[in-house]
């Protein structure tokens, strides 16, 4: 075999990605971690399903009461509540099944029994529906006919105009957005760690120097960012495929799967900035240290920045019209969180994606030329922590480009 | 020919490099010695372009050495230059695809190597599950996988045992015998006495001593003798000086131009003579005298 011509830098790229991606996918952490995350998921998709807490108010009406029952039921169909009405043989009984659990309240010789309080929409359909029967049944008493009766007491119900009706998936959207700030915070967290890791472990191999006679550092450099980052790819849509799926069979969450698609393109499109730009930071860090005992203390600005966007997405979901939550989605690196939490939460002004997508693609076609350079110079120092400025001055490049 | 010319070197303050020379014939081994710090790495380093001289330049076969020639080149950092989790096949392959092989010739090189070796058995295994000792031939495998025209070798010896060592001297001896230029430093210099053709001494970033092992010795240096012989006999001849004297055993001094025949008279006429030898300088006590100037 001989060996000769030269490297170009596409292939060495491709070669440093194929083994950071097939090293890491035989790991088995990375397994752990994608089973964890998709165990959490699945549970989070099913358990409302399961507990059945989902503002489904189950009844149970004693003996006497049927009349009741049928008018709560009626009029709840009416409200779009959702009302499982049966009967409860005894007072006995019912109480056993509300402090059981089995029933959210039951109405025995004209009382409703609950365990602590009753809920207010469900009060005010028994109360109203209890109001209607009781005059009913005055009125027939007097020797009106029941249809008649009934015509007479339901007047046709109030309509309502709203001058700016709410989004009927508002809160649903607002679920998923807080799915997809943890999931971006986590993959970014993760994999721009591992890119850290990465690059410390070549440095205190020394294997660095094996890898440089046979490429540039930023050739090696975009090799590691690219497969940590397509298996992150690989691991946040098998983890949205899952969801997406679990939403759909389960029903828990309520929204059209056009905006669910849309929503999970979000989420993939940020997460590919954001653990760009994080990766970028990390590498660089990670560059300036020989050992894995001191990367904490360098990559601690970058975990800092990542926290304050973490919690700045969190608090961003509850301010919609924020002007702070608005500038913040739009400048990098906080924009990676933030803005796609607008987007799925439906906060964001059609020009704001633009905006913060060019700002964010320009922070990340500039940090990959800086990190480039202090890769460069920075990685071949052994030792002590190499500051910004020797590494940006003392490029370890052949000075002569073939 | 491998050249090295008047590299120069600083890191901020610090000296490196000092227009350090020298080169080396295919075929040929060479030790390149000197103490800790002295500038052996950096020179290395900027051979395999993995560094940038600030001056000064390296060639091979008579032409500048750029990217592309560097990767016919075999390289051995010091300490040790692999990924500890990843498997060792698996790492000597990718090391030759990153030289230009395809991925399967790449493989099949990896395989012959580790055979070679001796390390074919771990081949599925991680390398840091590796003793040290085949660790390092690992390394080897790593540096020769792509059939490289020229070695340079970073304290290859350091931490072997014996056996080990003679692996590793073997393999290298086998690589100038193909004909390529091999270099190597070290701190073992009995060692580097018994395998180089060729020696340098770095001191502070320049080369202080250069050439065969007898020309070092050779070099303008009052010859040496050891005689043994009833005492009292030497002191008094002209233009030798006693170095030493044990018992019966002196070391005599020998001025410029005196022939060795005299002292030997001198010995026999002062009684029987039991041994009559030239004192040799061994690489350490040349070592020492250049470095410690």
């Amino acid at each position: 075999m001989t060996a000769n011509g030269r490297l170009p830098a596409w292939t060495g790229i491709r070669l440093v990605a194929r083994r950071e991606l097939v090293e890491r996918l035989r790991q088995r952490s990375f397994m752990v971690s994608t089973l964890v995350t998709l165990l959490i998921l699945v549970g989070v998709a099913v358990l409302p399903a399961v507990i059945g807490g989902d503002g489904t108010h189950r009844v149970g009406f004693g003996p006497g009461e049927s009349r009741l029952a049928e008018a709560v039921t009626g009029a709840a169909g009416q409200q779009r509540e959702d009302v499982r009405a049966r009967s409860v043989p005894s007072e006995a009984a019912a109480r056993a099944e509300v402090s059981g659990g089995d029933l959210d309240a039951a109405v025995v010789n004209g009382r409703v029994i609950v365990r602590s309080e009753l809920d207010p929409v469900l009060g005010a359909l028994l109360q109203g529906a209890h109001a209607r029967t009781a005059a009913e049944q005055r009125v027939e008493s007097l020797g009106v006919a029941p249809d008649k009766a009934r015509e007479a007491l339901s007047p046709p119900p109030l309509q309502v105009t709203a001058l700016d009706p709410p989004d009927p998936g508002a809160d649903a959207r607002k679920g998923v957005a807080f799915f997809a700030v943890i999931l971006l915070y986590g993959q970014i967290i993760g994999y721009g760690m591992w890119v850290a890791m990465g690059v410390v472990e070549e440095k205190s191999s020394r294997v660095v120097e094996l890898l440089l006679a046979t490429m540039r550092a930023r050739v090696l450099l975009a090799g590691k960012v690219l497969g940590i980052g397509l298996l992150g790819l690989i691991q946040l849509v098998l983890v949205i495929a899952v969801g997406l799926v679990a939403v759909r069979l389960t029903g828990s969450v309520d929204l059209p799967l056009g905006v669910l698609g849309g929503s999970a393109f979000t989420l993939v499109g940020w997460f590919l900035l954001g653990y760009l730009l994080y990766a970028c930071l990390f590498a660089t860090g990670a560059a300036r240290v020989s050992r894995q005992e001191e990367l904490q203390s360098v990559t601690g600005p970058m975990m800092m920045l990542v926290m304050v966007s973490f919690f700045g997405a969190l608090w961003a979901m509850n301010a919609p019209d924020n002007m702070i939550a608005r500038v913040l989605g739009i400048i990098p690196p906080f924009s990676a969180m933030i803005q796609p939490v607008r987007q799925v939460a439906g906060y964001a002004d059609p020009w704001e994606a633009p905006v913060a997508l060019a700002l964010a693609a320009a922070a990340v076609a500039g940090l990959m030329v800086l990190a480039g350079r202090i890769y460069e110079g920075g990685v071949l120092r052994m030792g002590g922590t190499v500051s910004f400025k020797e590494a940006l001055g003392g490029r370890e490049s052949r000075s002569v480009r073939p | 020919m491998l050249e090295i010319d008047s590299l120069r070197k600083r890191y901020g303050d610090v000296v490196a490099l000092d227009g350090l020379s020298f080169s080396v014939e295919p075929g040929r081994m060479y030790g390149f010695v000197g103490r800790n710090g002295a500038g052996k790495t950096t020179t290395m380093r900027i051979v395999l372009g993995v560094l940038a001289p600030d001056s000064g330049e390296v060639r091979w076969r008579g032409s500048r050495v750029d990217r592309d020639t560097v990767r016919r080149f075999g390289y051995m950092p010091e300490e040790r230059g692999l990924y500890p989790k990843m498997r060792v096949l698996d790492q000597v392959g990718y090391l030759a695809e990153l030289h230009g092989a395809s991925r399967r010739d790449a493989r099949a090189a990896a395989a012959r190597w580790l055979e070679e070796l001796g390390v074919s058995a771990r081949a599925g295994d991680r390398v840091e599950e590796l003793s040290l000792g085949n660790q390092q031939r690992v390394q080897l495998a790593a540096a020769l996988v792509h059939d490289p025209e020229v070695l340079v070798l970073d304290e290859p010896f350091s931490g072997l045992d014996p056996v080990g060592v003679d692996v590793l001297a073997e393999a290298l001896k086998g690589q100038a015998a193909a004909g390529k230029p091999v270099v190597f430093s070290s701190h073992q210099l009995d060692l580097v006495e018994r395998m180089c053709d060729a020696v340098g001494i770095v001191r502070d970033g320049r080369m202080v001593a250069a050439g065969t092992i007898e020309d070092l010795r050779g070099d303008g240096r009052p010859r040496r003798y050891r005689v043994e012989a009833t005492g009292g006999w030497a002191a008094d001849l002209a233009g030798v000086t006693v170095i030493e004297r044990r018992g019966d055993v002196v070391v005599a001094e020998l001025a410029h131009g005196v022939d060795e025949q005299l002292l030997l008279d001198a010995a026999r006429a002062a009684g029987p003579v039991r041994e009559f030898t030239p004192v040799k300088p061994s690489l350490t006590d040349l070592f020492r005298e250049v470095v410690a100037e």
